[in-house]
């Protein structure tokens, strides 16, 4: 009680609010930019946490992380292109409500579900965190492998027409992610000779190409301008109402990110695929997912703000950074003497509960900027075609470049747009190929690993509880449309008999 | 006319203004901003340090100094990029000795280690062997007499193949001769977690990351004990002669102009002399270490030579 | 084009693909390699099933759906990816500043936008405030030449 009235206090701060609102508000503009990312946003803050009071430096941290996570989902909407990799899954059903003259709507559900989902995932932090970073503990390579193999079941369900080109897109997004180094062993692979492919392809050259550069050739070719659909309203919040009856969905998506935050290294894009797979399995409107179903906008941004807060479990609680985010947050904390760890609850229980109090603050301050915010941005579908893609190819290319100073990344986004617009031609879905390229180093390293440390026996695999719950779910979910449409058949071959 | 000759002025202006940065001027170096580039990523150990050294470079040269972070392939990126930078001391690099020492013999690298100038050494943190909590080893003798019954049966993690911590540790099981299974992981993160949760049973990892994620480290292979951490054993003291540390500093692009170079140098002595700088790097559990140019650039030749053998007889069978 | 005409070239497309992948990975030998040390075991999987999964692609060309996709202006799109070569491969020696206020009107006018007015001066207003917003804002310097030199050069002189 004593440290809550005393974070309370501390928080009552003139220039902890300032840094709360200025942190948040930058970190949705940075996240909504194609290309910059959260990276982008606390390398910005770097140099102020050597000056800043440590309570202060994770405020504006924390607020720039969740901010960008966010923010990301607005380009995702409103353009086609994920700001952030964070919010790929938020395309998938969150540009065809814009499309359909939903966009308003999309917003308001990207705001209150990334709203609800920072909540209980601080809710969740502040009950549990010991608890979940043991938990996370019991996550070996085998774990990993069986986690990766299940969040890959959401292919299914964002290639609706065509399932089989679906998977054809997913299998290069896996090869074209082993390129580079091998993770295991340090051979080259697939190079072409090249040094900067031996570096591998960058996840933001990759999916900015695929999904912006793509969007701009496929607008520019259409032969009929079709006529644009306006939006009715450019931010409109989903009735108290409806978010009752998704409430499972919502609950459900912010504690699988919370949980998968806990893992070190798996990260918010795998954690929204997990949670759309998941939503796409027992979501009452499963068969409308990947056309504009509110669920699964709901699943992939509601999760991956949930990340946020479950990354800091792992930081604060063992003192391991599961992101470049928690690992600055943790530098921070180092320098100015407080050393997170187990017993960081114990010794400094007062910065702890500072940070959950603070996180619960920023997630509200960002539901209201959101607010503030959303309607301006949407209002960039009223700028000319013609200027908003030229605009739109500036920022792609200096956002891309300023990464790493390099023109190969260019080259990337270029040849990355190119592929995606012949495949957009040829009815292929673009977005397995993300999910496969997200995924595919993760399941590639873990596998090995699990092979190495069970001497190459992949059947030992199946001894480890977590790994075959894991498995036997994907393996349901893969049977189960099947086994659904023989049994639909089936009725109706009755139905006409007795006709 | 005299709107011409403005115009003229302004022309040649320009002309003067794209070429200047084609010319070093040694005499007042530094009149610009001198850019940092760190080959890892934010937030981790490299440019934790490039920012502590940075801060401490701007109040002794007197100019903005900029970190720019260019990450990717286990720092050969930016290592790249910084051999090929316009060598007039406005771009310099913090780098740790693996892109140098160790990629050059796992790939095909656009440099090699005699592309750049080496200015100095600023700090070094000894890699240490952490067990995971439900070992029942005390001590490293333990382990290697355990090892030398049971071939294979044991795992050790690294944070990647070709890391610092991973040749350290076969250059170790070479000299103890005995065969501890290696596993490769992305970054300390995944990897202390696993040893956490005794998914593998050693873990070799540098002295700052032991104290900060609080392992229990067996063994720290250095000539003496960490002040930070006296309760730990060296591998001297063990008996083995195998001593290795994560280490880096300020290297720039080959031939840059001898004034400005010792110019540099100096900054940099004076860098690690600073308190404010020797206290983050203590908070941070790595060490501050001074060595001149020379030095540095024998130990670059060292290391690489040392390395590549390593490299040879272990990964590349 | 046809849905099957799409499976038919997207077959060939990622079978080709799976081939010359193979290839590369077939010049290094790893060939009595215990799996979990063997770098092309897995992609070698990847490409064993991908190159199997355009071929039953192509067979079911044959069978297919007539269906029409819609026909893209293949015209417009190889000159604007050709633009944008230029200005990718140039954006690095030239500088972001003078490529990109060269771009913005080019582009915006095969796009089809006409008012000269409203094109020049959106193209100066926009690339001048991105360059502000990522070297002072975010202090990420754009290549080439900046708003500060080009002030200094007209302003000092």
């Amino acid at each position: 009680m004593d440290n809550i009235l005393s974070a309370l206090s501390s928080l009552a701060d003139i220039q902890i609010i300032f840094l709360i609102l200025a942190g948040t508000t930058a970190g949705i503009i940075i996240g909504a930019m194609p290309g910059l990312g959260s990276v982008l946003a606390i390398t910005l803050a770097l140099p102020l946490t050597f000056v800043l009071k440590p309570e202060a430096s994770i405020i504006l941290l924390l607020g720039l992380y969740c901010g960008s996570v966010y923010g990301g989902s607005l380009s995702a909407i409103v353009i086609n292109t994920p700001g952030t990799p964070q919010s790929a899954a938020t395309l998938f059903d969150g540009y065809p409500m814009m499309q359909r003259g939903d966009g308003g709507l999309a917003l308001g559900w990207a705001t209150t579900g990334s709203t609800i989902g920072g909540l209980i995932a601080t809710v969740v932090l502040v009950i549990a965190a010991p608890i979940l970073a043991q938990f996370g503990l019991r996550f070996g390579p085998v774990e990993y492998f069986a986690l990766g193999i299940f969040a890959l079941t959401c292919v299914m369900s964002v290639s609706k027409e065509d399932i089989f080109k679906g998977l054809l897109a997913c299998l290069a997004g896996l090869i074209v992610a082993t390129i580079g180094q091998d993770p295991l062993t340090g051979d080259m692979r697939l190079t072409f000779s090249s040094f900067e492919l031996s570096a591998g392809i960058g996840l933001v050259p990759f999916l900015v190409g695929l999904f912006a550069l793509s969007e701009v050739f496929w607008r520019v070719s259409e032969r009929v301008n079709a006529p644009k659909e306006i939006a009715k309203s450019s931010f409109e919040l989903p009735k108290l109402s409806e978010i009752i009856q998704r409430r499972v969905v919502i609950f459900k998506s912010a504690m699988i990110g919370t949980w998968i935050g806990t893992l070190p290294g798996v990260g918010a894009t795998a954690s929204s695929m997990v949670s759309y797979a998941e939503a796409k399995r027992t979501s009452k409107n499963k068969d409308k997912f990947g056309t504009g179903e509110p669920d699964g906008l709901i699943a992939s941004e509601t999760a991956n703000n949930a990340v946020t807060s479950g990354a800091l479990v792992p930081t604060l609680a063992l003192g391991i950074p599961g992101d470049p985010i928690t690992a600055v947050m943790l530098g921070a904390l180092t320098i100015q003497g407080v050393s997170p760890g187990p017993r960081l609850f114990v010794e400094n229980g007062e910065l702890v509960t500072f940070i959950f109090i603070g996180l619960f603050f920023i997630n509200i301050a960002m539901f209201c900027l959101g607010a503030l915010i959303c309607p301006i941005f949407s209002k960039i579908m009223r700028v000319p075609e013609p200027l908003l893609l030229s605009s739109v190819v500036i920022l792609i290319a200096v956002g891309t470049y300023t990464i790493s100073y390099n023109t190969f990344d260019l080259l990337v986004v270029l040849v990355a747009g190119i592929v995606g617009f012949f495949l957009r031609v040829a009815a292929f879905p673009l977005a397995p190929i993300v999910i496969g390229f997200v995924l595919g180093n993760m399941i590639e390293q873990s596998l090995r690993q699990g092979l190495i440390l069970n001497q190459g026996n992949f059947f030992a695999f199946w001894e480890r509880p977590i790994a075959l719950t894991l498995l036997i779910l994907t393996m349901v979910f893969l049977c189960l449309p099947l086994i659904q449409r023989f049994m639909e058949k089936r009725k109706l071959n009755k139905g006409t008999s007795i006709d | 006319m005299k709107a011409f000759t403005k115009n003229i002025i302004k022309v040649a202006l320009l002309g003067a203004l794209i070429s200047v940065p084609f010319m070093a001027q040694a005499g007042s170096y530094p009149e610009r901003p001198v850019t940092i580039i760190v080959p890892f990523g934010a937030g981790g150990s490299t440019d934790t340090m490039a920012r502590a050294a940075a801060r401490e470079l701007e109040d002794i040269l007197g100019t903005n100094v900029p970190v720019k972070n260019i990450g990717g392939g286990a720092g050969t990126i930016g290592a790249a990029q910084i051999a090929r930078s316009r060598p007039d001391g406005y771009t310099i690099g913090v780098i740790p000795a693996a892109p140098l020492i160790n990629q050059p013999h796992m790939r095909k690298t656009p440099y090699t280690i005699n592309d750049f100038t080496y200015i100095c050494q600023l700090f070094h943190s000894p890699q240490a062997l952490a067990l995971s909590p439900n070992s029942k080893f005390k001590s490293l003798k333990e382990i290697v007499d355990y090892a030398r019954e049971h071939p294979g049966k044991l795992t050790y993690g690294s944070p990647g193949p070709a890391s610092l911590p991973h040749l350290a540790m076969e250059k170790f099981l070479l000299e103890a001769k005995v065969d501890i299974t290696h596993v490769p992981f992305k970054g300390d993160a995944a990897g202390v977690t696993a040893l956490m949760g005794n998914h593998i049973d050693l873990y070799m990892a540098i002295m700052s990351n032991v104290l900060k994620k609080d392992l229990n480290a067996v063994v720290v292979f250095a000539d003496e004990r960490v002040k930070a951490a006296p309760n730990i054993s060296t591998s001297i003291e063990n008996g083995f002669k195998t001593t290795a540390s994560w280490w880096g500093g300020i290297f720039a692009p080959k031939d840059i102009p001898a004034e400005i170079k010792a110019k540099l140098e100096n900054a940099c002595r004076k860098t690690t002399e600073s308190a404010r700088f020797q206290e983050t790097l203590y908070k941070l559990g790595t060490l501050v270490k001074f060595k001149d140019s020379k030095a540095v650039r024998q130990a670059v030749i060292e290391g690489s030579k040392v390395n590549g053998e390593i490299i040879k007889s272990v990964l590349k069978k | 084009m046809s849905i099957r005409l799409s499976d038919l070239w997207g077959g060939i497309f990622f079978l080709l693909l799976s081939v010359l992948f193979w290839l590369q990975l077939n010049n290094a030998a790893f060939e009595d390699v215990e799996i979990a040390n063997n770098p092309v075991w897995y992609p070698q999987i990847l490409l064993i099933c991908s190159g199997l999964a355009s071929i039953i692609l192509i067979l079911r060309s044959f069978t297919g759906k007539k269906e029409k996709l819609p026909k893209p202006n293949y015209l417009k799109m190889l000159i604007v990816a050709i633009v944008l070569a230029v200005y990718f491969l140039i954006f690095e020696q030239v500088g972001f500043i003078p490529a990109s206020i060269i771009l913005f009107p080019i582009l915006s006018w095969i796009l089809g936008y006409r008012n000269i007015v409203v094109i020049s001066s959106v193209s100066v207003i926009f690339v001048i405030s991105i360059w502000y917003l990522f070297a002072e804002v975010f202090s990420v310097r754009p290549p080439g030449i900046g708003m500060d030199q080009l002030i200094n050069l007209f302003m000092g002189a």
